[in-house]
Parts: structure tokens; C-alpha cells; sequence
């Protein structure tokens, strides 16, 4: 979900464009956006600059980001895909450590002959 | 004399660091490795016999095509950091192993060909150091195929994360799904290639081992994912 669609677009573009505008009163010129990604990230930093344009000397950094679920950009952390094999390869040998496992772990200690009162 | 090459491992599954020892031992004699166990877990013993071919899978995969075979398919931003290891896995232990119990038996053995890459990032993601890590894999099934010739395919890949992407977990994914896949045809063509020198063979078994596949000595191997070698036996 990227913000795209029914109220939440609408809400992600005036977000989007107040902070455009904010930015750029206020002289930011190091401004990135995100608008097409999940979340949606407008981000900016820079020197404010005063009414006048002059530089404050004051640096500010500033990120928002906007989802339907913020934590969702932490948990593909791992990920994997088969690739398309030839249906069924016929296999003469392929070596599988089940030929030399058994299924029940073999090697269990024996209890003590004599096992102390 | 026939040799033994003994192995323990970390894990019970086989997996892990592993120490192998490999000694001659008299027709219809004993053989014997000592080892102190400590945290080893699992353990294979294998008479060695001659004629074997040994391949030592890093050596092998590890060359400088190969290398720029792979630098070519990583995603915008992403560079390798590692040299491309090779080694022994089984299946259950992949991201697929659990997930698609029907693609393979779990105790398959695949060959792990893994690299690590840096991946650049913005400075609005606040990612620590300005970029993240992530280990890549590309799983090979290698076998004998019905007629007893040496064949190997990939059979899938693997990404994992292993640093913070500050507030871009999502742009590391996205980047890591859209560009690993395009590996996968260049290095099946490698592989195809690199096999077709086996074609006129036909073998009878094919077998694995942690490290090199030495059959004399001590071997150490700090992962058998890493670091295995193929035997074929004709």
C-alpha cells in the first residue's frame, strides 16, 4: 500500500505538498521525496534560512514517513525464491545425509549397568 | 590401503564448523581418529577409495569470471565484500527447507554459493555507517542425472540482512528482490559450462565433505557452508 488510493492518498498528497512549501520557506534545499514508495518518505536538512533568506546558521533534519504500517519496513529480512526447474529431473544419485542418518537419532548414551541407588 | 576420512561437526544437522581427519588403514583392519568432542555433535566416517575425483567447490566457483559474473547481477548500489564461498548445506536448512518440504527431502545436500554485499543508502534512511550489509545465496542442486552424468542447476536463491537499514528496510528489499533473480541465468550458464568438460563421464556416486575433500591429514573447516568439496566415484 503506497498510499495511493481513497483518503489515504489524499492525505499522503497535502502532507506531501505542505512540506514542499514548508521547505521551501524556509530554504532547504537538501529535499528528497519519496511519493511512489512504501512508506512514503519526505525528508529534508539543511541551514534554516530566514524570511529574508539568510542563513540562520541553524541546521535542521527532518524525516516523515507516512504507511499503512510503518513496522513493515523492517521485517523482510529474509526472503527467498525457488527458481522454475525442469519438472521432475530424473535423478540417478543425489547425496542426501538421510542415506547415512537414520530417522531416530542413533546415538543416545546407554544408562549405566549399575545405576546407584 | 584404503583410506578413512572421519568428520564431526558443530551441529547436530550437519551443519556448522567441522574438523575432518583422513588416515590409511590395513585391509580388513581397524581404523581410529581421536578427537576431543568438545562442542561437536554429529559425526561421518567414510572409507576413501581410489579413483575418486575430488572437486574442492570454493576453488572451483571462486574464480575471476565467475566473481564478474556475479558483480554484473548485483542491484544498483550494492557491492560485493566478500569472495564467493562454497559449501555444503541440506535443505531443511534453507529459507525454502521449511517452507517447501515437497521441493527436495529435508537431508538433501545443496551446495551454498554465498557472497556478502554492501548496500549504499540515502541519507535520509539514517542507516548507521550510510549503508547496510546482507549475505546473498544461490542454491545449487548438483546430481547425477538418470544417465549418470554430472549435472548441477540452481534451484533457488536466498538474501538475508544481517545489518540495520535505519528507516529503509523495505528500499533494501526491494532492491535485493529485483536484482538477485537476474544471477541466476548468468551462473546456470557458468555452470553449464564449467560441467560440459564432465559430459563424456558417467559416475556411480557422488558424495560430500567439509573443507577441501583431502584424503590425508586434518582438514578444519570454520563452516561447512563455506567450505565443502565434491567427490564423484566412478
Amino acid at each position: 500500500m503506497t498510499c495511493s488510493t481513497g483518503l489515504s492518498k489524499k492525505f499522503a498528497d497535502e502532507v506531501v505538498s505542505r512540506m514542499k512549501k514548508l521547505t521551501a520557506k524556509y530554504g532547504l534545499e537538501d529535499v528528497v521525496v519519496e511519493r511512489d514508495h512504501d512508506p512514503v518518505v519526505i525528508a529534508a536538512r539543511g541551514c534554516l534560512k530566514d524570511a529574508d533568506g539568510k542563513d540562520s546558521k541553524e541546521r535542521i533534519e527532518i524525516l516523515v514517513q507516512l504507511s499503512a504500517d510503518l513496522a513493515q519496513a523492517d521485517k523482510a529480512s529474509l526472503v527467498a525464491a525457488e527458481v522454475t526447474m525442469d519438472a521432475a529431473p530424473e535423478v540417478y544419485r543425489a547425496y542426501d545425509l538421510s542415506d547415512v542418518v537414520a530417522e531416530e537419532t542413533v546415538a543416545r548414551a546407554s544408562e549405566p549397568v549399575d545405576k546407584p541407588c | 590401503m584404503p583410506t578413512l576420512t572421519s568428520c564431526i561437526f558443530e551441529n547436530s544437522n550437519f551443519t556448522g564448523a567441522a574438523n575432518c581427519n583422513s588416515v590409511q588403514f590395513p585391509a580388513n583392519g581397524w581404523a581410529w581418529a581421536t578427537w576431543t568432542f568438545g562442542n561437536r555433535r554429529a559425526s561421518l566416517a567414510r572409507v576413501r577409495t581410489d579413483g575418486e575425483i575430488v572437486i574442492a567447490l570454493t576453488p572451483v566457483l571462486d574464480t575471476g569470471t565467475n566473481r564478474a559474473l556475479i558483480d554484473a547481477s548485483l542491484p544498483d548500489g550494492a557491492t560485493r565484500i566478500t569472495n564467493i564461498r562454497a559449501g555444503m548445506v541440506p535443505y531443511s536448512e534453507t529459507w525454502l527447507g521449511p517452507r517447501q518440504p515437497g521441493r527436495h527431502p529435508a537431508w538433501r545436500v545443496l551446495v551454498d554459493l554465498s557472497f556478502r554485499v554492501r548496500i549504499d543508502l540515502p541519507w535520509y534512511c539514517f542507516a548507521p555507517g550510510g549503508d547496510s550489509r546482507a549475505t546473498i545465496h544461490y542454491y545449487l542442486f548438483v546430481r547425477l542425472d538418470g544417465a549418470r552424468r554430472l549435472v548441477a542447476s540452481v534451484d533457488h536463491w536466498e538474501w538475508e540482512r544481517t545489518e540495520s537499514a535505519g528507516v529503509c528496510g523495505d528500499t533494501v528489499a526491494d532492491r535485493l528482490n529485483n536484482g538477485v533473480p537476474g544471477g541466476v541465468a548468468p551462473l546456470q550458464t557458468a555452470l553449464n559450462t564449467a560441467l560440459s568438460s564432465f559430459s563424456s563421464f558417467t559416475f556411480s556416486e557422488i558424495y560430500f565433505l567439509p573443507g577441501d575433500g583431502r584424503n590425508a591429514g586434518r582438514d578444519d573447516v570454520g563452516n561447512v557452508r563455506n567450505e565443502a568439496a565434491i567427490i564423484l566415484m566412478r
